[in-house]
């Protein structure tokens, strides 16, 4: 009997531990929303006459105008990705987006 | 499949209107977020081809009434006759009892017929001598009006313009569009070209579809926000009403379906506020005085370029 409960509270243990380190390994999710922050005010600091209206589009469609070269096919499935999980609930990708991340140190490299 | 539905459509109607595409796809939107439409513009910009044509690639039911000054409210929805073989007063309905409702210049009837219509396009049903008859479902009103007439015209009131869902302004065409709009008429092509081009079941799942999707809290918000500062800005004398912010929220909803989402995104606010806010605004006193040529339609523009989405 007493067996049977610790084997039980071992296992216990043991899923925690592994739910643990899966969170762990997990991108995170905060760390893409902050990319997409970060791009809305490097696209406002990048192209001052967008208005203070401008929707992540309207400031990317500005962007893809003047960098043609970046991997665009790869920066607009990130944004889907993003509005689905901020606006449609959509559960995370969890894909890394490089080309997001070059589009904003090209815009801040530009920019100044 | 939501593509589908809007390519067929638009697609339908561009047989027999040039560059029209748009205010196609607008008048959709507006029949799958259950709203009825305003067709503004000056004679001969096709208006009245444009309903016909939308409702004819539907394949629904269709009726058009030519509002004339001396039409009476029951020429509309429908009156007691008495029925001599019977000997009995039995109702017989008017031609608001159809899927889509033409009402050709609208502002030319009175007042008393403009309001008959009020409670069939909020209600969805006719009510005559105490007896409620529901109309067919789905019911849409779309109405023309040409906006530089002032003789012999009834303006709509601000009460009848706000259960309006959108205004869509039709104006003129590029020279080159409207070459070609001249070398099409003149071939011959015209309405009966249309065929229906959605089925029913297409038409009630996309209904369901529209219903169906999500708004996020924070569109939900920006969406307020945008009427706050039409209610806000001084140059401007009547503000968004909550019926408006209900009404972009539908509009918005039934823009992301046919674009194939199933949540609304900052983008298909700011699309559809054009033909949502503009009509149901007015301007201040001091604005008409001021002889600054300003308009809602300018306002709503630069109230939106002012206001943050969400990002």
């Amino acid at each position: 009997m007493e067996t049977d409960l610790l084997a039980l509270l071992d296992a216990a243990v043991y899923a925690s531990a592994i739910a643990g380190v899966v969170m762990l390994r997990r991108p995170s999710r905060m760390v893409e929303e902050g990319s997409f922050r970060a791009l809305g005010d490097v696209l406002r600091a990048r192209f001052p006459d967008l208005p203070a209206g401008f929707t992540l589009r309207e400031g990317l469609a500005k962007a893809r105008e003047v960098e043609p070269g970046l991997d665009w096919n790869e920066i607009d499935q990130a944004l889907a990705s993003y509005e689905g999980y901020r606006y449609g609930g959509l559960p995370d990708s969890g894909a890394p987006q490089p080309a997001l991340s070059s589009l904003i140190s090209v815009l801040r490299r530009s920019g100044r | 499949m939501t593509h589908d539905l809007r390519d067929a459509v638009v697609g339908e109607v561009a047989k027999v209107l040039v560059s029209r595409e748009k205010e196609t796809e607008v008048l959709l939107i507006t029949f799958l977020a259950e709203g009825h439409a305003l067709l503004e513009g000056v004679p001969g910009v096709s208006k009245t081809v444009l309903a016909k044509s939308f409702a004819k690639s539907l394949g629904l039911q269709f009726r058009r009434v030519q509002f004339t000054p001396d039409m009476l409210p029951l020429d509309i929805v429908g009156g007691f006759v008495f029925n001599v073989k019977d000997r009995e007063l039995e109702f017989r309905k008017g031609p608001v009892f159809t899927n889509i409702l033409l009402a050709d210049e609208i502002n030319r009837a009175p007042p008393k017929v403009q309001s008959a219509l009020l409670e069939s396009m909020q209600e969805g049903q006719v009510t005559v001598e105490g007896l409620t008859e529901p109309l067919p479902a789905p019911h849409m009103v779309v109405a023309t009006q040409n906006p530089i007439e002032f003789r012999g015209v009834y303006p709509l009131p601000e009460g009848q313009l706000d259960r309006f869902m959108v205004r869509i302004m039709l104006g003129y065409l590029p020279l080159e569009t409207e070459l070609d709009v001249v070398k099409r008429n003149i071939s011959g092509i015209d309405g009966e070209t249309i065929e229906q081009a959605v089925t029913d079941k297409e038409i009630r799942e996309a209904f369901k579809g529209v219903r169906s999707v999500k708004v996020a809290d924070d569109i939900l918000d920006y969406i307020a926000r945008l009427a706050a500062e039409t209610r806000n800005d001084p140059r401007i004398g009547l503000g968004a009403s909550p019926r408006a912010l209900i009404q972009l929220a539908k509009c918005s909803r039934a823009k992301a379906y046919v674009s194939g989402r199933d949540y609304v995104i900052p983008d298909d606010v700011k699309e559809m506020v054009p033909y949502v806010y503009p009509h149901r605004l007015r301007l201040s006193q001091s604005s008409l005085l001021t002889g600054d040529h300003l308009d809602t339609v300018k306002l709503v523009q630069e109230i939106v370029g002012k206001v943050s989405p969400p990002r």
